[in-house]
């Protein structure tokens, strides 16, 4: 009876809030924040926006922030995306409960949990070298190094995960245009159902606790089978881990129809089991009952399994873009057990690496 | 499980505490006083990231969830610890005592509540109720009200309210609803007032944060919209009952308390951002240890202050006259929806 009466009320409240309702995947972006929630113009405030003067306010002491933020950027940041059940849980253990897509990040100093040490994945505030290019922030890694605090901020692309965002150039303009891709994605409560359009696609991008982050309500497209979108993002700081197959960062020589020889991993254009023989084997990798991520040019549903012969690994396959209580945020997934940020009943890399590879799993 | 005492040594706060903040004059909230400031169970045992805290009348203590050290501080009323009790692979968030002295416990990594005695040793756990079609469910706060209810409020894939007996069996229940059907969005902190007649819900991203609800679980009152007007948050994070039917709700973001009378009319606030007394850095909750009596936990500030307040007028004149001011923002009646 009390559950009838609250789900009136709710309809209620809904119908009058509508568009507050409706996150659409983009908090950041349209109504959602309130400019003063994150800045202020004078480090100075004294009262609100109120037409009298009134209103709460927050005086500021201490230095300025850049970009007129109101904090720390990382620290304001993780005022709510750190142990709040309202917003995703990026710092250390999920309290949200569900297996984030992109695991935890650690921060310089925080020795508060051990079991993300800074050499496990992202560590904010850490000043060194990205590896395999020459990114470094000398203030410290900071959250808008990876994510536009507003979103979609350039031609009203949306991108995943807010992730980009720090350039000037559209898709596919620029220097690097090569590798200048946004990620784009679509969402089955605001796009429908997955068509392949987008390089990511969530399940469902509204709801409580932001589970749409989970592993289990996102399935990544491979758009263009040459390229990987995601690759090509974490390019901009790794610089030599991604690029074209037989490009000088991956390399790779053409036998047969297909590549092999690489120098580096690939990370886009080669096929799971395409070479065959003591290369990957696609069919051990559809035979798990846990996959790692990869791309699929066949649009398909988070849970369904991989029925492309064309799927195709890349940075998010093996690494958590956070990272994880593993080495290198590394995702140590045998294909059995209860899947975690850490993989599942794995306890080791060549447990990942048996997910693709024979010699592995011998 | 209590791991000895640290007295409270905080020299470089002492000449600061006692100091008159503000004036009583205004029939506002005002800080009249900040009676001590602790940065964690010693000067060199601080806390890191604490989000909750919980007033004990019955034994006199304050408890707070240092909830980034895995732990909860137990505080005696000279603000002296005596003890932490460790979650190692928990962050604690909210707890409550019940008349018999065991403590409950939430732990935001958790989906069932500890159970523990007075002396911190674990008794059992066990998971809130909820309809088996809730999905993933998470409690985010608890209160045990003098009647021995126990009112927990969860959050996750279709957050809700319960109230149980002291069994733990549920009485009552409200949500558990799809999202675009419930009052509810995340939820995160509950405050019951003495007469457990009125709940208050503290919802950040729902579209007034503030939900007041009856006996029954039916809500009442909505108010705080997310705005920059006064009556507004940018991000409403806990609750406490005061003196008046007065409701204090913390604002992390403006690094303020606002208060409200129980109708949800808008009477004042206190605080504001900085790292002296009666300034807060993020602060995360706050509770009444006396009518007077304000303690306030700051989440980047790491520290909690003990406040003198004074309380609005007006709260003492509704709590004299037994009744509350008309609603103001987002309310609705019960007999408006044909109830």
């Amino acid at each position: 009876m009390r559950r009838k009466a609250f789900l009136v009320a709710g309809v209620f409240v809904a119908m009058v809030g509508l568009s507050t309702w409706a996150y659409a995947g983009d908090y950041h972006h349209g109504a959602s924040l309130k400019c003063q929630d994150c800045h202020t113009m004078h480090h100075s405030q004294q009262h609100g926006y109120s037409g009298d003067g009134g209103g709460n306010w927050t005086s500021l002491s201490g230095t300025p922030h850049e970009f007129l933020l109101r904090n720390d950027v990382n620290d304001l940041c993780l005022t709510c995306h750190e142990g709040q059940a309202f917003a995703p849980d990026v710092l250390h253990d999920n309290v949200n409960g569900f297996v984030r897509s992109a695991g935890a990040l650690n921060e310089v100093g925080d020795a508060s949990n051990a079991n993300y040490a800074e050499d496990n994945g992202h560590t904010l505030g850490m000043v060194q070298t990205a590896p395999g290019g020459a990114f470094i922030d000398s203030t410290g890694l900071k959250c808008t190094n990876c994510h536009a605090a507003h979103g979609a901020n350039i031609d009203e692309v949306s991108t995943y995960r807010n992730l980009g965002g720090w350039g000037t150039a559209a898709q596919g303009v620029g220097p690097n245009a090569a590798y200048n891709i946004w990620i784009t994605y679509t969402r089955n409560d605001v796009e429908g159902a997955n068509d392949g359009s987008g390089w990511a696609y969530e399940l469902n991008s509204s709801g409580v606790s932001a589970q749409h982050y989970g592993v289990s309500g996102v399935a990544f497209n491979e758009v263009d089978q040459t390229k990987s979108a995601y690759a090509s993002f974490c390019k901009a700081c790794h610089t030599n881990f991604h690029g074209d197959v037989a490009g000088s960062e991956l390399g790779g020589v053409l036998v047969g129809g297909v590549y092999e020889e690489f120098v580096r991993h690939p990370t886009n254009g080669v096929n799971i089991g395409a070479v065959g023989g003591g290369h990957s084997d696609l069919a051990l990798f559809t035979g798990h009952t846990n996959h790692v991520p990869v791309m699929s040019p066949t649009p398909r549903q988070p849970a369904d399994a991989y029925a492309s012969a064309e799927v195709t690994p890349s940075c998010m396959s093996c690494h958590k873009g956070h990272g994880n209580k593993n080495a290198f945020g590394l995702i140590f997934m045998s294909g059995t057990g209860t899947v975690t940020e850490e993989g599942d009943n794995g306890t080791e890399v060549r447990d990942l690496c048996a997910q693709c590879h024979g010699q592995a799993a011998e | 499980m209590v791991q000895g005492t640290a007295r409270l040594l905080v020299l470089q706060f002492a000449a600061l505490a006692l100091l008159p903040v503000a004036s009583p004059a205004s029939e506002g909230p005002a800080i009249l006083r900040v009676l001590d400031i602790v940065p964690g169970p010693s000067p060199l045992d601080t806390f890191h990231r604490p989000q909750g805290l919980f007033a004990d009348p019955a034994r006199g203590t304050s408890l707070i969830a240092d909830t980034g050290n895995h732990r909860i501080a137990v505080f005696d009323s000279t603000r002296r610890c005596r003890g932490v009790l460790a979650f190692p692979n928990g962050e604690p968030r909210a707890m409550a005592t019940d008349d018999r002295g065991r403590l409950f416990v939430v732990d935001a990594l958790s989906p069932e509540i500890h159970v523990l005695t007075t002396w911190g040793e674990r008794i059992r756990d066990f998971q809130p109720p909820v309809p088996a079609d809730a999905g993933r469910a998470q409690p985010q706060d608890l209160v045990i009200g003098s009647s021995g209810r126990m009112y927990v409020l969860m959050g996750g894939d279709r957050p809700g309210l319960l109230v149980l007996d002291r069994q733990g069996r549920e009485l009552r229940s409200a949500g558990f609803v799809t999202d675009g059907e419930s009052s509810f969005r995340g939820p995160v902190a509950l405050a019951v007032n003495a007469a457990e007649t009125r709940l208050a819900v503290v919802d950040p991203v729902a579209e007034h944060a503030v939900c007041l609800l009856d006996v029954t679980l039916t809500p009442v009152v909505f108010f705080g919209k997310h705005g920059e007007g006064e009556g507004t948050f940018s991000m409403a994070a806990d609750v406490a009952w005061g003196p008046g039917e007065t409701l204090w709700i913390t604002d992390s973001l403006r690094h303020s308390i606002s208060v409200f009378d129980g109708g949800g009319a808008y009477l004042g606030r206190i605080g504001g951002f900085g790292h002296g007394p009666g300034q807060f850095n993020y602060p995360s909750g706050c509770v009444f240890t006396a009518p007077d009596r304000l303690v306030v936990l700051e989440r980047a500030g790491a520290r909690f202050q003990v406040l003198e307040v004074a309380v609005p007028a007006a709260a003492h004149a509704e709590a004299a006259l037994g009744h509350t001011s008309p609603v103001t923002d987002g309310v609705y009646s019960a007999s408006e929806q044909g109830r």
